[in-house]
């Protein structure tokens, strides 16, 4: 009994010439994936950098400096997984004619290799899909967002190798004939027809010259307007959206999530106090900030307003890709903690007011004691609205926001 | 070729520990949910979004002439990225009144806007193409190369 029928189905995509155009080929799908893996490999990178901001190990600690570090990262991270977007759809379009090879599996080693392929397809849409929705705050699933977009990030990075492996000499002879770009050397053709044809020369006079109808329909881009054209999709994403981090090009960022100087006091806020069940009254004269070391050091709003107050600019950038340049005023937080009598090394725990996953968070010793990381009192000169965490919140230099705690009201050795 | 294999069991390894992770944190009903966008996304992208990819060419194909074919499928390929990387702004789920600094600005109009700016543009580069007279060479015999 024969498994796989020697016929493919009567389907238009399985006929002879079904993919005329000529830029369904190896050497396109190889300088098209080129950029596609490059933004891919930034993504897995920056990702991996902004999980461990949020889980890191003592014996790797984080430098506090540069300031703008997570800023960049983190907005590269997003903004390289928009561009992906259009570079792979192109470059599923470019190799569609191998979705419908026949026989689907030749052998166990090509089986494996397009079992692999489904899992890099399959991976690749949903980190990319799920990941732009999540810079909406949309969640319409069941699963966990952060979890999951990590853990797959490896099946797909996983897959990828394997696709690279697999395509290594292909890849290889692409990049080698420069000539594909610049004329009309074909490289080798993807479309069903000639796959089997070992002949290169052959196979692409095949694939080109085909029926009257076919090449009249292969009229259209040339391979050189066609990389122009994936050019400028990745471009028109990517100019339309990185304003949110990128601030120069703001007034471009028509389809960002979040724009820069939107919000109050003209900076964006993720959780609002009333998200934050942070009530007037558990910031009325009730309030004090406790700094608890060798001594207990406790101050109401008005007392923290007295002290001696710095100014730092310092951006609030936030995993979902946005930031923002602020300028924060308030007091050193390591005048405050050596007033407690706490340990120079020692790794604070900052306790907010909201309750819930960031109410408490671990502000290591090089961030703490930076002279520029402030329990700031004020933003832009106007003291800190509810939304921004009044009457007190973290600024450290190279934090993801959304470990800069708002609404502070005890600090302790961790 | 040793190159090729260290990728191949790195390759596996990484796989290995992204299936692991995958089952440490999701679970039951969130586990079944995950499987199906993980499928979702690749039968969207071969049924629909690629028979709609050849529905729009096989158009354009009979229907723009020749000599800006090219310019047409390049402005339709540049505004179906844009509307397509848009569809999470647009339908903008989480828009609330109590944080107008999530997703502040009117998307449906911006993206027409930008849509409108990349069919104009296409219209102009098309128009200048089709008012410059080609040398006649190009136009003939099969052989020959697109013009650009």
């Amino acid at each position: 009994m024969q498994l796989i029928p020697t016929e493919p189905p009567p389907l238009p995509m399985f006929k002879e010439g079904a993919f005329p155009s000529k830029l369904h080929n190896s050497s396109i799908a190889t300088r098209v994936g080129i950029p596609l893996a490059i933004c891919i490999g930034v993504c897995f990178i920056t990702g991996l950098m902004s999980h461990y901001q949020q889980q890191p190990v003592s014996w790797l600690p984080i430098p506090a400096f540069p300031a703008w570090g997570y800023r960049l990262t983190q907005g590269l991270h997003v903004a390289t997984g928009i561009a992906a977007i259009p570079l792979l759809l192109i470059k599923l379009w470019v190799v569609t004619p191998r979705l419908y090879e026949w026989p689907p599996v030749r052998s166990i080693l090509h089986g494996i290799e397009r079992l692999a392929i489904f899992v890099l397809v399959s991976t690749m849409i949903f980190q990319l899909v799920t990941g732009l929705m999540n810079i909406t705050q949309w969640y319409p699933w069941k699963f966990p967002f952060i979890q999951t977009h990590f853990a797959i990030a490896f099946v797909l990075v996983g897959a990828l190798l394997l696709h690279l492996a697999a395509k290594g000499p292909e890849i290889m002879a692409a990049i080698r004939d420069k000539k594909a770009v610049e004329s009309n050397s074909t490289g080798e053709p993807l479309a069903p027809a000639s796959a089997d044809t070992a002949d290169e020369a052959n196979g692409s006079e095949h694939a080109d010259g085909g029926e009257v109808g076919s090449s009249e329909h292969a009229d259209g881009l040339s391979r050189r307007g066609f990389f122009v054209v994936a050019g400028l999709a990745a471009g028109a994403v990517t100019v339309t959206t990185v304003g949110q981090s990128f601030s120069p090009l703001e007034k471009l960022a028509l389809l960002a999530p979040r724009v820069p100087s939107t919000g109050p006091q003209g900076l964006p806020v993720n959780r609002t106090a009333l998200a934050a069940a942070i009530t007037p009254a558990l910031v009325g004269p009730a309030y004090r900030l406790v700094v608890a070391g060798t001594r207990e050091v406790s101050l109401s709003a008005d007392q923290l307003h007295a002290r001696d107050q710095t100014e730092v600019v310092l951006p609030i950038a936030c995993v979902e890709g946005w930031s923002a340049s602020g300028r924060w005023t308030g007091i050193r937080l390591s005048e405050l903690l050596d007033e407690a009598g706490i340990d120079p090394e020692a790794t604070i725990k900052v306790i907010s007011l909201e309750n819930g996953a960031y109410g408490t968070t671990s502000l290591p010793s090089q961030f703490a004691r930076h002279s520029s990381t402030l329990l700031a009192l004020q933003l832009g000169g106007q003291t800190l609205s509810l939304d921004h965490g009044y009457p007190a919140r973290i600024i450290a230099p190279n934090r993801p926001g959304v470990l800069q705690t708002k609404w502070v009201t005890r600090l302790e050795i961790a | 070729m040793k190159i090729r294999i260290a990728m191949v069991a790195a390759g596996v390894a990484l796989m290995a520990v992204g299936a692991l992770a995958v089952l440490a944190s999701v679970k039951g009903a969130a586990l079944t949910n995950l499987g199906i966008w993980l499928v979702a996304g690749v039968a969207l992208h071969d049924v629909v979004i690629a028979l709609a990819v050849a529905s729009i060419g096989f158009v354009v194909a009979k229907t723009i002439p020749r000599r800006v074919r090219g310019i047409v499928q390049g402005g339709l390929i540049v505004a179906a990225a844009v509307a397509l990387m848009s569809i999470p702004v647009v339908l903008g789920k989480a828009k609330t009144p109590l944080n107008p600094s999530i997703l502040p600005l009117d998307y449906p109009r911006n993206l027409m806007i930008i849509i409108g700016i990349v069919f104009a543009i296409t219209a102009v580069v098309a128009a200048v193409k089709l008012a410059r007279r080609q040398p006649e060479l190009v136009d003939e015999g099969p052989k020959v190369p697109l013009a650009d």
